[in-house]
C-alpha cells in the first residue's frame, strides 16, 4: 500500500513538470500586455517594467528561470562615478550590507554576507560620468517553492496570495460539500429505493433543475429571497469569526447563502449518480441473495447496496472536491468573497503570467491528491479494485 | 464502518473543518469585515470598484487607488471639498513668482508622518526624484514633468537630478521651479503622483527604484495623511482609521473607513440595500431607472471630468478622408443614446473637452444632422453608402459598450447606408489593438487627470501615447504647445479654442458623451459634495 502511494507521488512530479511548461508557454503565447492599461506608456517606460521583471530575457532562458534551473539577477541598482571619482561605499538597508563599488565594476562587500557581482555599463565620453550596474545572483524558482512576484497586486507574491485566499475557498468549499454529500446521497438513495414514485421523482426532479440552474441565477435568486425579502442573511461579504451583528451571535451568517448555492448545484450531481449507482447496485444477485436470506430493508441498503452504490459518486468526488475548494470564480465575484477562484480567472484577463502558472499549479497539485485519495477510497469500497 | 456511518460523518468532518479552518485564519479581535453600518459610530464603509493595484503612489495609476491614496497621503496641498480650490496641505502657504514659473511652498512645522518624524521638503525632493528616476519606470512619470528638466531627468539623457527644478531650500521650504507657466500647477500636485513617499522607509525596504517593495503592507506603511493603514486583505478590504499624527487631526471625524473592492455593480448594490455600505462605486445599469423613481434621495448623478468617445483610424481606406469621419460623426444622435442606452443623465458631447473645464467650454461644435452627414458622404465619393467598405467597430467587454457600439452600428446603417461590423474583444487584447492603431473605430474613455483642458487636448499631439488615431497635424501641435508657453490665461484658453475647432473639423475621435459620476450615497453620510473630479476628502466627512 505505502509503496503504491509512493510510487503515486513520484509521479507528480513529470505530470506538474509537464503542466507547468504547456502553461508557461500558453499563457506567453496570448495577445496583450500585462502591465498595459487604458493610460498608455512609452516604449521606454515598458521596456524598463519589463526588465524588471525579468522579461527582457529571451524566453527559454525566463523558463529555466521560473523553474529555478538558472539564477537571475535581482537587487539590481547603478551607480554612478563622476568624472575622477574611483569608488563609492554605501549602504543597502534592504538586504544589511555595506558595498564599495569602483568605477572599474569591481564590487566588495564590507559588511554583511551576501555575494554581489558588477558590470560596468557605460561611460560619457563628453561628461566622463561612468555608470555601473551592481546585482546579486538568486536562485528562486518552482524548485525552491518559489512562484514568483505578481505583475497585478503590486508587493504580492504568488505564494502570499494563495496564501492568503485558499483557506477561504476551503472554508467555503467544506460547508458546500458538507451539504452536497449530505442532500445529495440521502435523496439519491431514497429515490433509487423507491423508484418511480413521488419519493424519486420530487427530489430528482430538484435535481435536474439544480444541474440546469447554473450558479450565477441560483445565487442571485437565493439573495433575493433570503437576503433580500426575507433578511435572514447578508447578501454578500466575508466576515469574521466572532464578529459583532449575525444570527446567531458570533456566527458569521455570511457563509449561509454561497455554501447553499455551491452546495446545491453539487448535491443535485450527487444526487443523481447515487441513484444511478444504487439502482445498478440493487438489481444484482448478491442483494437479491440478502433479500432471499431474510435481512431487514435497512440492513440491506446501508450494508450492502450503499457500498457499491457509492462507487460512482466517489470517484466523481475526487475531481469535484478539488474544483469546489480551490473556489468557483461566480460565487466569489457574487457574493465578493476574498477566495482563490477569482484569481484563476482574473490572473488570465490581467495576463498576469506568474498568478496564472501559480494558480494553475495549485490547481493541478490539489487534483492530483484528491484522485490519489479516491483510489485509496475506492480500493476500500470496492473489493475487486482492491485486488489489482 | 458502514459506507453510510461514513456519509454522515464526511458530512460533518466537512462542516467541522470549514468551520475550524474559519476560525483559525481570522484574527480574534473581531475587526473583520463583519461590522455592518452601525448607528452612532464613525466607521464609514465604501464601494471602490476592484482590488487596487497597490498601494504605491508612485507605481499605481487606477481610480480605486486614489481613493485608498487620498487617505493616507497628502500633499504639499489639499483641496476643497466642493470646488477642488487649493488649500493648505504639508504647505501652510506659498508664493508664485510673477513669471508663473518658480513655486516656493513653506512647510507647517506639525505635519508629521505616522511614525513621528516630521515631514521636511526634502522628503518631498526624494519623492520627486523617485517618480522621475528613469530606473523606477513610473507611468505617471509624465505628471511631473511640467518641473524643469524632468522630463530630460525621467528618460535618462540627464543624469543629475539637482538639476531638476526641485530644491528644498532648508526643512520647511520646497522650491519648485517650471519649465513653462502652469496655470493649472495647484491642481495638478494634488493629483496622487505628486504625493509623498517617506524615505527612510522606502530605503529600508529594497531602494528608491525597488517596484514591488514591501514598504506598502500594513506592517511597514508609513504615510503622512489624515488616516493611517490597518489592514489590507486582498479582494476583502483595506481599512484605515483616523491618523493621531495628523496635523490636522482635529477636523477628522471619521474613526474608520472600510474600502471593499467589489467588482460586480449588481453584488454592490445589493449590499448596499442590505446596509452593508454608505457609498458605492457605481450603480448597475438596470436599476438607474429604479433609484430615479422610487429613492431619488440616494442617488447621486453629478457631472465627471470624463468624454466616452470613439478613436477613428485615419490611416483606414475609407476613414482617412476626413469628410468620411465628419459623416460619421454627425450621423450619431446622441440624444438616444443618452437618454434610452445610458439612461443616468449623461451629457451628449459634441465637442472634446467637457463644458466649463476650469472655465473652458468649446466655442467650435458639430451638430446632430442626417442629411449633411449623408451629403458629406456623397463628397467623399460614397454617394447613399455605395461602394464604401464594411467597417467594424471594436470595442472592450462590457454589457454598456456594447449597447453603445449597436447604436452606433443601427444609426450608421439607417443613415449612411454603410454595413457596420461588432468586434468584442477582451479588455488586454482590445488595448493591444488600440495601440497597434489595427481597428477601423474603437470606443474609447478619457478621465481628465486634472481640471484642465490641457488633459483632453494634448494627447492628440503628433506621436502622443494616447493619441493612437494615427492623426497627425502640424498646426494643431504648434497651438498646443503655444498653449503651454502663454502666460495670459486667456490667450492661453484662446489657443485651445483654436485647437479644438481643428481637432472637431479633423474628427480622428468622434465624441459620444461626457460622463456623469454615478453613485448611491446613505442619507448620514455628511461632506460628501459633488464635485468634477469626483474627490472626496475624508476630513470632511462624518456620518451622522
Amino acid at each position: 500500500m505505502f509503496r503504491y502511494i509512493f510510487k503515486r507521488l513520484i509521479f507528480f512530479i513529470p505530470v506538474l513538470w509537464v503542466i507547468a511548461t504547456i502553461t508557461f508557454f500558453m499563457v506567453r503565447m496570448a495577445p496583450g500586455d500585462p502591465f498595459s492599461d487604458e493610460k498608455e506608456m512609452t516604449e521606454e517606460v515598458r521596456d524598463r517594467i519589463k526588465a524588471y521583471y525579468g522579461m527582457d530575457q529571451p524566453l527559454w532562458k525566463q523558463y529555466l528561470i521560473y523553474l529555478g534551473v538558472t539564477a537571475k539577477e535581482v537587487n539590481k541598482h547603478r551607480v554612478t562615478f563622476a568624472s575622477g571619482e574611483d569608488s563609492k561605499e554605501y549602504r543597502r538597508e534592504d538586504v544589511n550590507a555595506t558595498l564599495r563599488v569602483t568605477a572599474t565594476a569591481e564590487v566588495k562587500t564590507m559588511q554583511g554576507d551576501t555575494q554581489w557581482l558588477a558590470r560596468f555599463l557605460d561611460q560619457n565620453t563628453t561628461t566622463n560620468i561612468s555608470e555601473v550596474e551592481v546585482f546579486r545572483l538568486e536562485r528562486s524558482g518552482l524548485l525552491q517553492g518559489e512562484l514568483g512576484p505578481s505583475f497585478k497586486h503590486k508587493g504580492k507574491s504568488v505564494n502570499d496570495i494563495i496564501r492568503e485566499s485558499f483557506p477561504k475557498s476551503l472554508e467555503l468549499g467544506l460547508y458546500s460539500m458538507a451539504i452536497a454529500l449530505f442532500l445529495g446521497i440521502t435523496a439519491g438513495a431514497i429515490a433509487a429505493l423507491k423508484q418511480n414514485t413521488i419519493l424519486d421523482y420530487a427530489p430528482m426532479s430538484f435535481a435536474m433543475a439544480g444541474i440546469c440552474l447554473p450558479t450565477f441565477v441560483m445565487g442571485p435568486l437565493l439573495v433575493l429571497v433570503f437576503g433580500l425579502w426575507l433578511e435572514w442573511f447578508p447578501v454578500a461579504g466575508w466576515s469574521a469569526w466572532g464578529g459583532e451583528g449575525f444570527f446567531p451571535e458570533g456566527w458569521p451568517g455570511d457563509r449561509v447563502l454561497p455554501a447553499c448555492t455551491l452546495g446545491f448545484f453539487y448535491a443535485a450531481m450527487v444526487a443523481r449518480l447515487t441513484r444511478g449507482g444504487m439502482l445498478e447496485t440493487l438489481s444484482q444477485d448478491f442483494i437479491k441473495t440478502a433479500r432471499a436470506k431474510g435481512l431487514t430493508e435497512t440492513r440491506v441498503v446501508v450494508k450492502h447496496a450503499l457500498r457499491g452504490g457509492l462507487l460512482p459518486t466517489v470517484s466523481f468526488l475526487g475531481p469535484a472536491f478539488a474544483g469546489i475548494i480551490s473556489g468557483s470564480f461566480v460565487i466569489e465575484t457574487i457574493f465578493t468573497i476574498p477566495g482563490l477562484g477569482r484569481h484563476f480567472i482574473e490572473a488570465a484577463t490581467n495576463r498576469d503570467y506568474t498568478l496564472v502558472l501559480g494558480t494553475v499549479l495549485f490547481y493541478a497539485t490539489l487534483i492530483l491528491m484528491l484522485n490519489l485519495i479516491v483510489d485509496i477510497l475506492q480500493a476500500w469500497l470496492n473489493p475487486r479494485i482492491r485486488a489489482q | 464502518m458502514r459506507p453510510f456511518q461514513l456519509i454522515i460523518l464526511l458530512s460533518v468532518l466537512c462542516l467541522g473543518m470549514g468551520v475550524g479552518c474559519g476560525k483559525a485564519g481570522e484574527p480574534e479581535d473581531g475587526e473583520g469585515s463583519g461590522e455592518l453600518i452601525e448607528k452612532g459610530k464613525q466607521v464609514l464603509r465604501l464601494g471602490n470598484g476592484s482590488e487596487p493595484e497597490g498601494l504605491d503612489p508612485q507605481i499605481v495609476t487606477g481610480v480605486p487607488e486614489h481613493f485608498i491614496l487620498a487617505a493616507l497621503l497628502e500633499g504639499l496641498l489639499s483641496e476643497n471639498p466642493r470646488t477642488l480650490a487649493p488649500e493648505p496641505g504639508v504647505a501652510e502657504r506659498w508664493e508664485v513668482s510673477k513669471d508663473g514659473r518658480v513655486y516656493t511652498f513653506h512647510f507647517r512645522a506639525d505635519a508629521k508622518w505616522t511614525n513621528g518624524d516630521v515631514v521636511k521638503a526634502g522628503d518631498f525632493a526624494y519623492s520627486y526624484e523617485r517618480m522621475l528616476n528613469p530606473e523606477m519606470a513610473t507611468k505617471y512619470g509624465y505628471m511631473l514633468h511640467v518641473l524643469k528638466n524632468a522630463k530630460a531627468f525621467n528618460e535618462g539623457t540627464l543624469k543629475d537630478f539637482s538639476e531638476v527644478g526641485v530644491k528644498a531650500v532648508d526643512d520647511r521650504t520646497l522650491v519648485l521651479t517650471l519649465e513653462e507657466p502652469t496655470p493649472y500647477f495647484l491642481q495638478l500636485i494634488n493629483h496622487y503622483s505628486w504625493y509623498p513617499v517617506h524615505p527612510p522607509t522606502i530605503k529600508k525596504f529594497g531602494g528608491m527604484t525597488k517596484r514591488d517593495s514591501q514598504w506598502t503592507q500594513p506592517e511597514n506603511f508609513v504615510g503622512n495623511g489624515s488616516f493611517r493603514l490597518k489592514e489590507w486583505k486582498l479582494n476583502e478590504h483595506i481599512l484605515v482609521e483616523k491618523s493621531p499624527t495628523y496635523w490636522d487631526a482635529a477636523k477628522v471625524r471619521l474613526e474608520k473607513i472600510y474600502f471593499l473592492p467589489i467588482s460586480s455593480a449588481e453584488t454592490e448594490e445589493k449590499m448596499f440595500r442590505d446596509g452593508q455600505l454608505h457609498v458605492t462605486q457605481t450603480i448597475p445599469l438596470t436599476r438607474i431607472e429604479h433609484y430615479q423613481k422610487k429613492e431619488p434621495e440616494v442617488l447621486r448623478v453629478d457631472p465627471y471630468l470624463g468624454t466616452y468617445f470613439y478613436r477613428v483610424n485615419v490611416n483606414h481606406k475609407a476613414l482617412k478622408d476626413k469628410r468620411v469621419r465628419q459623416a460619421l460623426a454627425m450621423a450619431v444622435n446622441r440624444y438616444e443614446i443618452t437618454r434610452f442606452v445610458m439612461k443616468a443623465g449623461q451629457i451628449p458631447a459634441y465637442y472634446m473637452t467637457p463644458p466649463n473645464t476650469a472655465g473652458y467650454t468649446s466655442r467650435a461644435k458639430f451638430t446632430f444632422d442626417p442629411a449633411r452627414a449623408r451629403q458629406l458622404l456623397a463628397e467623399a465619393g460614397y454617394p447613399d453608402g455605395r461602394g464604401f467598405p464594411k467597417i467594424d467597430i471594436y470595442y472592450n467587454t462590457s454589457e454598456a459598450h456594447k449597447h453603445v457600439a449597436e447604436a452606433l452600428q443601427q444609426m450608421w446603417k439607417t443613415t449612411l447606408h454603410i454595413d457596420v461590423g461588432l468586434f468584442n474583444q477582451e479588455w488586454k487584447v482590445y488595448l493591444d489593438t488600440v495601440n497597434k492603431i489595427k481597428y477601423d473605430v474603437a470606443r474609447a474613455g478619457w478621465i481628465g487627470d486634472y481640471n484642465d483642458p490641457n488633459t483632453f487636448l494634448d494627447m492628440w499631439l503628433t506621436g502622443g501615447g494616447n493619441n493612437q488615431t494615427g492623426w497627425t497635424n502640424a498646426r494643431y501641435d504648434q497651438l498646443i504647445q503655444e498653449a503651454s508657453q502663454a502666460s495670459n490665461p486667456s490667450a492661453r484658453f484662446e489657443k485651445f479654442q483654436e485647437a479644438e475647432a481643428i481637432l472637431l473639423d479633423e474628427m480622428p475621435v468622434i465624441p459620444i458623451y461626457f460622463y456623469v459620476s454615478l453613485s448611491l450615497v446613505k442619507p448620514t453620510v455628511r461632506g460628501w459634495y459633488p464635485n468634477i473630479l469626483d474627490h472626496h476628502p475624508y476630513k470632511y466627512i462624518h456620518l451622522e
